[in-house]
């Protein structure tokens, strides 16, 4: 899968206003969706990344030879502790060489309980190493989806001891993690096959006139595409 | 014996007109006895509006010719087969309108009755009377229509319902069961006056309001988005936090 994007910061003052604009303009209201992200080091890659990875396209990619940070995520409700399966998500260092937005491969799918051994505790697969929450308000505008989320950061020591088994987080005691409770806003769109000329153009041509659509509202910018690097440094 | 050629133009131009509007009538009579299913309300309508627009023109060529039309007469010369061609003979010749067009003229241009109302579904007020409309009759229904629906409409305006929120058929029914869509209660007298100082401050009380949040201080200055995405990627926020 192959996802465009691009993002923008709403500080916690406009977050009203911005939602009852989106509201607007993709002619309803917000789905509320609340994640849970625990991000994993990959200890192993070579042949383990590739069987794992499974599109066979990403082998030749220089990310595949190097250890990445991959993600599991599962939806938790904030009010009855309920929560959903975990998902993988691996994304890959967008591409360099596409200005306009941010261009990445991105693996996601279902998790089964033989592969989510591998991220327990003691396995020689991955290290845990961090999880935050995000509260998301998601719209859907044609083919583009804008989620506009909160990172929330979890209490010290919550993922200590095994983050799989842990009791569901109270979100009560949940901090944001930017300290001014600016709201970050995702604009993208996915395309199952990212090497389909066609589909790209289109997703690229929706995103730009979402981001036209938009603009004096919500200010649509293309990040330091190395901030969303996820491959392992220093080993 | 040969008219003048302003004469002939004009009923070459009549027919002209007659013919296009047979067609347009042949084709759109056509469509909705042969298509299946019925032609579309877009074809329909443009079907109409080529007719009104042929009407129209056929008209404006009759009026327009008005003096001699009424004026000519049609006789028949003496190279006319008359033998063969008898009925076109007649047909030109008649004087009077065909009976069965007679008979359409009338029942279009009589006053309807209290049958033709019900059968259009019309209930206005003085249809009780199975009688036919005159003239005098008609002028005694329009006072009393205007007389009593401005009376009506007065009360209306006295009664603010111009202003009201809701229909009257609503405030009828329960005003509770209106779909609005809005959350924001309208059901407040008061709002007329005030529309512009409390306006604002209404909108925000009717809003959710947000609990204060935790660890939520909106005057300090966002992290940089890099560094938010540093964080959702790799897990870890730079040390001069």
């Amino acid at each position: 899968m192959h996802e465009f994007l691009l993002y923008s910061q709403i500080p916690v003052t406009r977050h009203e206003q911005v939602l009852h604009i989106l509201a607007g303009v993709c002619a309803a209201q917000p789905i509320s969706v609340c994640e849970q992200h625990l991000i994993y080091q990959q200890l192993k890659v070579a042949d383990a990344a590739g069987s794992k990875k499974g599109a066979p396209a990403k082998h030749q990619s220089a990310q595949a030879q190097r250890q990445s940070y991959h993600k599991l995520v599962r939806e938790v409700s904030a009010g009855d502790g309920e929560q959903g399966a975990w998902r993988f998500r691996a994304e890959d260092v967008p591409q360099p060489g596409v200005q306009a937005v941010i261009s990445r491969p991105v693996e996601e799918r279902l998790l089964d309980q033989a592969e989510l051994e591998k991220f327990r505790e003691g396995g020689s697969w991955y290290r845990y190493i961090n999880q935050f929450i995000t509260s998301t308000q998601r719209f859907v505008h044609n083919n583009v989806i804008v989620r506009v989320s909160r990172i929330l950061s979890v209490p010290e020591g919550t993922g200590a001891l095994e983050p799989l088994d842990a009791p569901p987080l109270v979100l009560a005691d949940c901090r944001p993690v930017d300290p001014s409770g600016s709201y970050l806003f995702e604009a993208y769109v996915r395309v199952e096959d990212g090497t389909n000329s066609k589909l790209t153009e289109q997703a690229m041509s929706e995103l730009m006139a979402l981001k036209s659509q938009l603009e004096g509202a919500v200010d649509l910018r293309v990040p330091d595409r190395l901030s969303l690097d996820t491959r392992v440094k220093g080993v | 014996m040969a008219l003048p050629p302003e004469q002939i133009r004009a009923l070459d131009q009549l027919r002209q007109r007659l013919s296009q509007l047979s067609q347009s009538l042949a084709s759109a009579r056509a469509d909705l006895e042969r298509s299946d299913p019925v032609p579309s309300w877009p074809t329909l309508q443009r079907d109409a509006e080529l007719l009104v627009h042929n009407l129209n023109r056929y008209h404006e060529t009759m009026n327009e010719h008005r003096a001699f039309l009424t004026a000519a007469h049609a006789y028949p010369l003496p190279t006319f087969p008359g033998p063969s061609q008898e009925h076109v003979l007649a047909q030109l010749m008649r004087k009077k309108l065909e009976p069965k067009a007679e008979d359409w003229i009338a029942a279009s241009t009589k006053p309807k009755t209290r049958d033709a109302a019900q059968l259009n579904g019309l209930q206005n007020g003085d249809t009780s009377r199975d009688v036919r409309l005159d003239r005098e009759e008609y002028r005694d229904l329009w006072k009393w229509a205007g007389a009593t629906s401005s009376g009506i409409a007065n009360g209306m305006m006295i009664n603010d319902a111009f202003e009201d929120n809701y229909t009257l058929a609503e405030r009828e029914a329960g005003v509770e069961n209106v779909v609005t869509g809005l959350k924001r209660n309208l059901d407040d007298d008061s709002d007329d006056e005030d529309e512009d100082g409390e306006g604002d401050e209404k909108m925000q009380e009717a809003m959710p309001s947000k609990p204060a949040e935790p660890g939520v201080d909106a005057s300090r200055p966002p992290i940089a988005l890099e560094t938010l995405l540093r964080f959702t990627s790799t897990g870890t926020l730079p040390p001069q936090r």
